[in-house]
């Protein structure tokens, strides 16, 4: 089993969809991710992100990459 | 979703070689058996010498002697002893043992090894290490095996050939063996590489 690098950057997917009242599948389905990558991004089990899906997230939830992720501590 | 071709050929040929190592295991346990069973009152030996000589025969010490040595025009020799151990015996049927359990280990790791392919999962778990041990298996055994050979030959029938001013043929190192044992160390590092990159996409979205 590989270490896994420590880091301390927080997503607030979960609280993004809450606040514009939608789904993880229909976020899925309108930016082309699987539901199985965001659900990885929202559990906080996500190690990278490629820029494409960074812009689709931001243009779909209509907000900055600040407001999706925050470094703790 | 139909398997693929590639996926169900690696499955195949996994299991083919669980088979092949099988046969080298009974192959390798079955030969100096037969050869015990077959010639119970003596113990040939065949092989290319080191001196030229025409045809002839010798019964070393003797008419009637216990070693019969007989030479080949084209440089072989053959020896028949009826004065032999059962230490002599176990020494002759070694090199080739030690080929079936060498190709059987060789055969297991590489089994697995094309089982991980399949599974779509190369760079998993031990496959460096695996093949790391594949590559330095096959590089002793080229060493290995025809210093074995020489030096069970010279025990087994030295005495005998020296009557005949020869000696056996030293086995050349095997080349094609040394070869092979470098590209697997070549592979293993390809597919150490892989492993890291695998591990450094792994949680990427």
């Amino acid at each position: 089993m590989p270490v896994e690098e420590e880091h301390r950057v927080v997503c607030h997917l979960d609280e993004l969809l809450a606040a514009r009242g939608m789904t993880l599948t229909a976020l899925a389905e309108q930016i082309g991710v699987t539901i199985v990558n965001l659900s990885v991004l929202k559990n906080q089990r996500a190690r990278a992100i490629r820029f494409s899906t960074l812009t689709a997230l931001c243009d779909a939830l209509e907000c900055q990459p600040g407001d999706l992720f925050t470094v703790a501590g | 979703m139909a398997t693929p071709l590639s996926t169900r050929v690696f499955g195949a040929t996994h299991a083919l070689l669980i088979g092949f190592a099988l046969l080298a295991v009974l192959r390798a346990l079955y030969v100096p058996l037969y050869a015990w069973w077959s010639t119970p009152d003596y113990l040939e030996w065949g092989g290319r010498v080191d001196a030229h000589h025409d045809a002839a025969q010798l019964d070393v010490g003797g008419v009637g002697s216990a070693v019969r040595v007989e030479f080949e025009p084209d440089g072989t020799a053959f020896v028949t002893r009826s004065d032999f151990t059962w230490v002599d015996r176990l020494l002759a049927a070694l090199p080739d043992a030690l080929l079936g359990l060498i190709a059987c280990a060789c055969l297991l790791l590489l089994a697995r090894l094309l089982r991980r392919i399949a599974e779509g999962r190369p760079f998993e778990g031990t496959a460096v290490r695996d093949l790391r041990i594949l590559a330095a298996v096959v590089f002793l055994a080229s060493v290995l095996l025809p210093w074995l050979t020489r030096a069970v030959d010279n025990r087994i029938v030295g005495d005998a050939l020296d009557a005949g001013h020869a000696s056996p043929h030293p086995s050349p190192l095997y080349f094609a063996w040394v070869g092979v044992a470098v590209l697997l160390f070549a592979l293993a590092q390809a597919f150490e590489h892989g492993a890291r990159t695998e591990r450094d996409v792994a949680g990427l979205v």
